[in-house]
């Protein structure tokens, strides 16, 4: 006989869900959420079978005092028909045909009605055994057939409130995920706001080093700025080579004044 | 200028005697500027991860292992180890990469590297440290 019995749907996590840190709870989390969702999507209900009176034995069903309770009856019914056997033998006597035909007809006739009612007792006794062995078992045919449905119930209603359950893991890890995420990219941001300080610090450093280093270079600039801007005479000097022109002027001048 | 017929006329202009004290007074003063050669840098160039980027590195890497994926068990592995320059300044400094280039420049072109060594004065500790102990071992 089908039971359909209640069975846990699944196993329960065994392992700690916190861990050391928000990530690692969050891990955890996650599995346990994803593997009872695998369990979850694989329920499967169990097959009602409703049992039939054809295929349960009935012998337990049964009456265990009914064979006694016909034979107490047959015995009674055997007595009663001893007696009426007698009076058929004595009503013989009297009439003086002990021991003919028409006794043993009389006696014959009683004994048909015995048997006659005998297998009627009998045959009443035992389909009222039957009926009422019947009633019991489909009594507990429809007992069984609602166990079975309502074990599927409960366990349709375990494996839902496990599905709710794994979905608020679900929740809670990608909760602790953001959590994790978030403080972990605050620090990064701090630190690289202290990293972005010390840069500045080498940076302003360097550029005074720099400064210092190309000093010298630097420096040769100064008196090409002064000499650049420094409004200095400058001495100049004219000469003057004469030309033919000139000559003949000086040959001219000369014969004139002989 | 004039002339032709009539003869030339020239001009000369010439700077004063103290310009040209000054001009060639710095001119010297280059050279000598020029012998010191390039000024090295052994200061810091690049500020370090601190204590709140690396625990985030950590952080990290942590998570992704709690999730099953492959991650460092120390972030900071192989990662060259940064220099304390005082004040609080943890830094990387790109002097020693230097080093190394100069070191390999003069290793596998030597001509070129002492081209260079030659254009200035021994710097005393150097910027081709045997090339420029050699100079000064010749004189």
């Amino acid at each position: 006989m089908a039971n359909g019995g209640y069975q846990q749907p699944m196993a329960m996590p065994t392992q700690p869900l916190a861990g050391g840190n928000v990530g690692q709870t969050s891990a955890n989390t996650y599995n346990t959420a994803v593997n009872a969702t695998g369990m979850g999507m694989g329920f499967t209900p169990n097959q009602v079978t409703p049992n039939t009176v054809a295929g349960t034995n009935m012998q337990p069903y049964q009456n265990p005092f009914q064979q006694q309770v016909i034979d107490a009856s047959l015995a009674d019914m055997n007595r009663a028909n001893q007696m009426a056997l007698n009076n058929v033998g004595a009503q013989a006597q009297g009439a003086g045909a002990y021991g003919g035909s028409r006794q043993g007809v009389a006696e014959a006739e009683t004994n048909r009605n015995f048997a006659n009612q005998a297998a009627q007792m009998t045959a009443g006794l035992n389909q009222a055994g039957y009926q009422n062995a019947q009633q019991q078992a489909q009594f507990d045919i429809g007992n069984n057939f609602a166990a079975q449905n309502q074990n599927n119930a409960n366990n349709f209603a375990a494996n839902q409130s496990m599905m709710g359950g794994a979905n608020q893991l679900a929740n809670l890890s990608q909760q602790g995920f953001d959590y994790s995420n978030k403080i972990n990219e605050n620090m990064l941001n701090t630190g690289n706001a202290q990293q972005n300080l010390i840069q500045q610090i080498i940076n302003s450093a360097n550029g005074q080093y720099g400064d210092i280093a190309q000093y010298p270079q630097n420096m040769l600039n100064l008196p090409v700025a002064a000499l650049g801007g420094a409004q200095f005479p400058t001495t100049t000097t004219n000469g003057r080579n004469p030309g033919l022109f000139d000559y003949l002027t000086l040959g001219a001048t000369a014969a004139g004044g002989r | 200028m004039s002339g032709g017929k009539g003869g030339q006329t020239t001009s000369t202009a010439s700077i004063p005697q103290w310009v040209q004290d000054e001009s060639k007074a710095n001119v010297a003063r280059a050279n000598e500027i020029a012998q010191l050669g390039p000024i090295r840098n052994y200061g810091p160039s690049v500020a370090a991860f601190n204590d709140n980027q690396i625990s985030s590195f950590q952080n990290n890497a942590d998570l992704a292992s709690a999730f099953g994926m492959n991650a460092p068990a120390d972030v900071m592995a192989n990662m060259p180890t940064a220099q304390d320059y005082g004040g609080g300044v943890m830094a990387y400094g790109a002097a020693p990469l230097v080093d190394q280039q100069l070191a390999s420049l003069q290793l596998n072109d030597p001509n070129q590297a002492s081209a260079i060594a030659k254009q200035f004065m021994d710097p005393g500790g150097g910027l081709f440290p045997a090339i420029q102990s050699q100079q000064k071992r010749l004189g």
